[in-house]
Parts: C-alpha cells; structure tokens; sequence
C-alpha cells in the first residue's frame, strides 16, 4: 500500500513532466481513475520504474528523444532493454575474456573441421572398396535377374498348363541348335584360319615375286634397266597424280555435297537454280534461231522454192482426185449389177415358190386330218349315242308330263299347298332343333352311363374287398375264440423261449469261459509282441507317420485355405459385372439424353 | 455204436459264434436235416459241441454248404478248453448243394468237439446237421 502511494505519489511530477499532448489527449475524469486503479501504471512499475531510475542517474534522458507511443512512456524500455547487460568498466580482463572465448570458439572450429576432413578421407578410401563391391554386387544382381528371368519363363509355362513334357522337348530343341550353331562357329573358325594361311602364303608369293622381279631387273642389260627405272619413274609419278586427282575429286564431290545441302536448305536458291536452267534452255533456243536465221535464204528464192512445192502438192491433188472418181464410177457399176442379178432372181422364183408352198400346205393337213381320222369317228359315235339317249329320255319325260297335264292344280290349290309347304317347313326345322337337343342329351346321359358304370365296377370291387375282409376275420374269430388254445400256445412260446433263456445262458458262460482263455492267449501273444523291438519300431514308425500325416492334411488345408483366399476369381468376375452393368447404365443415360438434347 | 450228438441224448451246442433266431445253433443237434445253423457272417466261425460224458468216437459226419476249409478239435477236460486237433478238410465247391463229409476218428475219446470253419465259398455257410458216431465211456 505504501508503495502504491509512493508511485502515486510519484506519478504526478512525472506526468507533469509529460509533453501536453497526452495530458491534453487524457480525458479529465481519468485523472481521478489514476488513484483507484491505474493498470497500466502498475503493470509498468514493477520493474521499469526503478531500474527506469538507475539509468535515468546514469544517462541523461532527454524528453524529446522518447519515442512517441500510445502508451506514451512504454517507448522507454525498449531504450532501455539492451543497454541493461553491457559493463560499465571495459578494462584490460575483460578484452582478455572476450579474446580467450574467441579462440575457444576458433580451436572447437577447427576440430570440427579436422572431424569432417578425416571424415571425407574416409569416406573415399571406403568408395573404392564400395565401388568394388558395387561392381560385384551389380554383377550378382545380374546373375539372379537372369535366374529370375528363367525361373518366370517356367512359371508362366506352368501357368499356361504347359506340360513338363513341351518343356523338355523345347529344352531339347534348344540345345540341339546351340549344339548346330557351334559346329558352325567351329567351322567359321576353321575357315578362318584357313584364309589366314592362306593369306600368309600368299604374302610369302608376293614377297618370291618380288624379289624375283628384284633380280630380274639385277639381271637385265642396262638399257633395258635404264628403260625400267625410267618407266617406273613414271609409273610412280602418275601413281602419285592419280592419289592427288582422287583427293581432289574427293574435295570436290564433299564441297558438292555441301552446296546440294545449302541449296535445298534454302527455297530462293532453288528459284534461282530453276531460273538459271530457264536461262539455259532459252539460250540455248536462241542460239538454234540464230543458226536458223544465218542459213535462210532470199525472199525471191524462197518464193520461188513454195511456189514449186505448191504445184507438186496440187500435181498430187488431182492424181488422187482421178483415181478416187474411177474408184466411185467402179462402185455404181457393180452395185447396179447386184441388183439385176437380184431382180432375175425373184422374177424366176417369185411364182413357182408359191404354189409349191400352196401345195406342200394342203398334203399337211390332208395328213393331219388322216391320222386323226379314226379318233374323230369314234368320238363322233360316242356323240352321237349319248344324243340318242338324251333324246329318249326327253322323250320319256314328255310322256309322262303329258299324262300329268290333266292332274295339274288350279293356282288356289297352289297357293294353299305354298302355305302348307311353308307351315311344314317350319315344323321341319323345330324338329330339326328337337332332334339335335335330343342327341345332345343323349350323348349326356351316355357319359352319365359309363361314370355310373365305372362307379359300379368299383362297389363290386370294394365289395368283394369287404368280403374278403369279412371271412378273413371270420377266420381270425375263430382262430380267437379259441381261447384255450392260445393260452396253450402261449404257454409253449413261453416255455420254449425259457428253454432257449436256459441254453443261452449255458453258452454265455461257456463263451465267458472261451473268452477268458482267449484273452489271455491274447493278452501274451500281446505283451509277446510289444516285447518284440521290431513291433516297437513299426509303433513309433506309425506314429510318426500319422503325425506327418496329420501335419501333412493341416498344411493342405491350409494351401487350400490360402489358395482360396488369394482366388481373385470370384471378386475380378464381381468387378467385371459391376463395370459392365455401370456401363450400360451409362450407355442407357447417355443415349436417353442425346435426343433430348 | 449210435449218433450221440443229438440233443435226444444230452448233447449240447455249447458254443457257437453265430446265432440267428431262424436258424439256432441247435438245429445241427435236432437230428433233422431241413433245419440248419447259419453263420452271420465274417470267418472263422467255431462251434462247439459237448456230450453229457466223455464219448469214444469212432467217425464224425458233417452236412453243411458253402464251406471251403473247416478243422476238428477235440477236449478231453470238463470244461470246452485245451482242445487238440483232429482233423482238417478243404471242401470242393458244391454250387449251394449241401456237402456231406465223413471222417473217420481214430483215436478216441472227446467230451467236446470243436468245429472251426476257416473259409467258407459265399458269404454265409450252414450246418445242417452233425453226427458223431459213438459210445458212451463207463469209467
């Protein structure tokens, strides 16, 4: 309390202190705020106040240099803050200290840098070795990539369900034509060598040639020698020319080359090609007009050599003229003639072809009409009775019409009779009517007929079932009313079963007593053969063998259980209907959409 | 000399390992040759048949059907134990007709006699009947 009145105490001088801005900026009220709370005051005061004192003896603080913040003497701290841990005193010890750090830090510097230099030399003295090993590594990898590789060809044959048989046949093959393709090797080798030696001995010639002509040239007479050295001299020279020409030609054709390259690179330098050529062939037309100008002759004698060519063509003209008009009169000549010939020859014919034919008509039908003639006359018979009948029965007919003229009846009688047939007729189709309902209930009551006919076929049947019931249990009444008898009977059964109780106990106990011999033959024929270390063996054999059997059934089941776990079957099937089904579904969307839009 | 394996005069089948109720082990003791014993299946099949006292036995006759090898054992003792052989037979197959065997015995006395079938040509075999030719021993 007595510190907060100090500072309260304190603070009036030092906001009297304050430039008018903030007392001007503090509403009046607040002054009397200042007394009761004043956090901000407080929150400063714990520790800024009083060291704000000790610097404030030591430094001079000038009021202007504060810098301006909201809090107005909130600036001072920051001032402050950094300059709190510096020493006062900056003697001779302490510049040592500071230098002694340094080095420190310096010699720790240095050490890590040694560190990292030992470090690297290490790291190459061990990259070598790495990279050897790298090497033989990278050649293993090779090795098992190739193993691999073999082991998943067999797998994918395996998969494809090729048998071991393809396989060792494919094998086969395989190594039957490694084994061809050496012999081949084997013989390209041979023949190699073979060129070799034939090359060497064939420089040996060269070389005998050479010395041979050597000697000869030793040998000849010194003209002649004269003559060779000059001639080789020669040949030497043109040798060399030759070599020169072939460079030449060799620069030549490269630097063609290049400008061929430079040309198609460029399209300007092809027009310009095309119109060089242009320019050649125009040129060269030129020149041809120019001798062709050079040879013509005056105009007087060219006229004169036309005019001679047009009286030979005209010559020609009429010749050909003359031989087509004797050609066409030739023509009509013999045309006129083809038609005499032609007249002569109808006006011969013309009348006898016709009564020939005239003739040759009628011996056909004459023929035709002699042939039939037998047919004719019998269907004309045939005819002819059938007429005869008809007549007769017409005739029979009249008779008898005549007979009934006098019978006829009067129209009154008619029209009655008309009423009378129309009166029957009616009666007729209601009996008609009667007659099929009756059929119709006829053929009913027959089905009735046979059901009850078949119902009485099964009476009689149960009928004589019952009968036969009915003396069966007759038989039984009397069978049963014998009261006595059975009891008797049943005393016997009795009797007999207790006979047979008494036996079978005997032979039970005879039995137990076969039993008991048995098992004890058993029980040493047993412990016999347990003794037998044979048996032993075969035992734990046994047992070991189930328990691999066991153990073998379990892996099984387990091979099947994982097999059947990895079987993406059923779920890539499930996948694929779903696909497809979404599929259509997008196909049924998307075409429903399309002619809507 | 006359059957004495007939239950008239006090024999008895005193083992059998089959028994059906049709056919009982006491059929081949009943001195009728239309009722029979039937085994019920699985070889060997023993029967064992004992007399009131011991027997001198001077030949065995048997009816039975379907019996490819059968042995005869014979007891001495009270009890049917330590039984020694007497005989041993394989049968020709008679097609389902009944095989009639006789064997003459030699040697003696039995108070039981065990017939031991070992294999049989079906199945199932019968006996029809047994007769054991003999006298009773008066010690």
């Amino acid at each position: 309390m007595l510190r907060l009145h100090n500072e309260r105490k304190n603070i009036p001088p030092s906001s009297s202190g304050r430039p008018a801005s903030r007392g001007a900026g503090r509403a009046p009220g607040t002054a009397t705020r200042l007394t009761t709370g004043m956090a901000p005051g407080t929150a400063r005061g714990g520790g800024g106040q009083e060291s704000g004192g000790g610097v404030a003896l030591s430094s001079q603080v000038r009021v202007a240099d504060r810098p301006m913040t909201k809090q107005g003497l909130g600036g001072m701290k920051t001032a402050v803050g950094p300059r709190r841990n510096q020493r006062l005193v900056k003697d001779r010890t302490y510049f040592l200290g500071l230098l002694r750090t340094k080095n420190q830090e310096l010699s720790s510097e240095i050490s890590n840098l040694q560190r990292e230099a030992d470090k690297t030399v290490e790291d190459q003295s061990t990259y070598v070795t790495y990279e050897k090993r790298a090497e033989n590594l990278a050649a293993e990898i090779k090795e098992c990539q190739r193993e691999l590789g073999d082991y998943n060809t067999l797998v994918d044959k395996l998969n494809t369900e090729e048998s071991i048989n393809d396989i060792q046949i494919d094998y086969e093959d395989i190594k039957a034509g490694n084994e061809r393709e050496g012999k081949v090797l084997d013989a390209l080798f041979e023949q190699k060598q073979k060129k070799q030696e034939q090359i060497s001995a064939l420089e040996l010639e060269l070389r005998q040639e050479k010395s041979m002509a050597d000697n000869m040239v030793a040998d000849m007479p010194p003209n002649m020698k004269q003559k060779y050295i000059r001639s080789k001299e020669i040949n030497e020279h043109l040798i060399r020319q030759l070599e020169l020409s072939q460079r030449d030609l060799d620069q030549l054709s490269l630097k063609r080359k290049e400008l061929d390259e430079e040309l198609t690179s460029s399209p300007v330098k092809q027009e310009a090609v095309r119109l060089y050529e242009q320019l050649h062939d125009l040129e060269e037309k030129r020149d041809q007009l120019i001798t062709e100008t050079s040879s013509r002759l005056s105009p007087q004698e060219e006229r004169e050599k036309l005019l001679k060519q047009v009286k030979e063509d005209n010559q020609e003209i009429a010749a050909m003229e003359r031989q087509t008009l004797d050609l066409r009169d030739r023509i009509s000549n013999i045309q006129s003639e083809i038609q005499q010939l032609d007249q002569d020859l109808e006006e011969n014919q013309g009348a006898k072809s016709q009564k020939y034919r005239e003739l040759k008509k009628r011996e056909e039908t004459m023929n035709e009409f002699l042939s039939s003639f037998e047919d004719t006359k019998q269907q004309e018979f045939d005819r002819i009775g059938m007429l005869e009948q008809n007549v007769v029965t017409i005739l029979n007919s009249m008779s008898g019409d005549m007979q009934a003229v006098g019978h006829v009846p009067s129209t009154q009688e008619l029209t009655a009779m008309r009423e009378d047939l129309g009166l029957k007729e009616d009666e007729m189709k209601k009996s008609k009517t009667t007659a099929s309902s009756l059929a119709m209930e006829s053929q009913k009551l027959q089905e009735d007929l046979e059901k009850v006919e078949t119902l009485e076929h099964k009476i009689t049947s149960e009928l004589a079932n019952l009968k036969e019931q009915i003396s069966r249990m007759d038989d039984d009444l009397t069978i049963y009313q014998d009261l006595d008898r059975l009891k008797r009977e049943a005393e016997e059964r009795k009797l007999q079963l207790g006979e047979d109780k008494i036996n079978l106990y005997k032979r039970r106990e005879s039995l137990r007593r076969a039993l008991v011999y048995v098992s004890s033959d058993y029980d040493g024929l047993r412990t016999q053969l347990n003794d037998n270390e044979t048996h032993i063996q075969l035992l734990n054999l046994e047992r070991k063998w189930q328990h691999l059997e066991q153990n073998n059934f379990v892996v099984k089941e387990f091979i099947a259980s994982k097999s059947h776990e990895t079987d993406i079957r059923p779920v890539s099937k499930r996948v694929d209907g779903m696909l497809r089904n979404y599929n259509e579904h997008l196909i049924d969307v998307l075409g429903g959409k399309t002619p809507g839009m | 000399m006359f059957n004495v394996a007939l239950a008239s005069s006090g024999a008895q089948v005193s083992l059998a390992s089959s028994s059906d109720e049709k056919h009982q082990p006491d059929c081949i003791i009943d001195g009728s040759p239309n009722s029979f014993w039937a085994s019920t299946g699985l070889f060997p099949q023993e029967l064992v048949v004992s007399f009131q006292g011991l027997m001198s036995v001077s030949s065995i006759k048997i009816d039975c059907s379907s019996v490819k090898h059968f042995r005869i054992e014979r007891s001495v003792s009270n009890d049917p134990i330590d039984f020694e052989p007497l005989h041993e037979r394989e049968l020709d197959n008679a097609n389902d007709l009944i095989q009639t065997e006789d064997l003459p015995v030699s040697s003696g006395s039995a108070k039981h006699i065990k017939f031991i079938f070992d294999s049989g040509y079906d199945h199932f075999i019968s006996v029809h009947n047994i007769q054991v030719i003999g006298s009773a021993v008066h010690s």
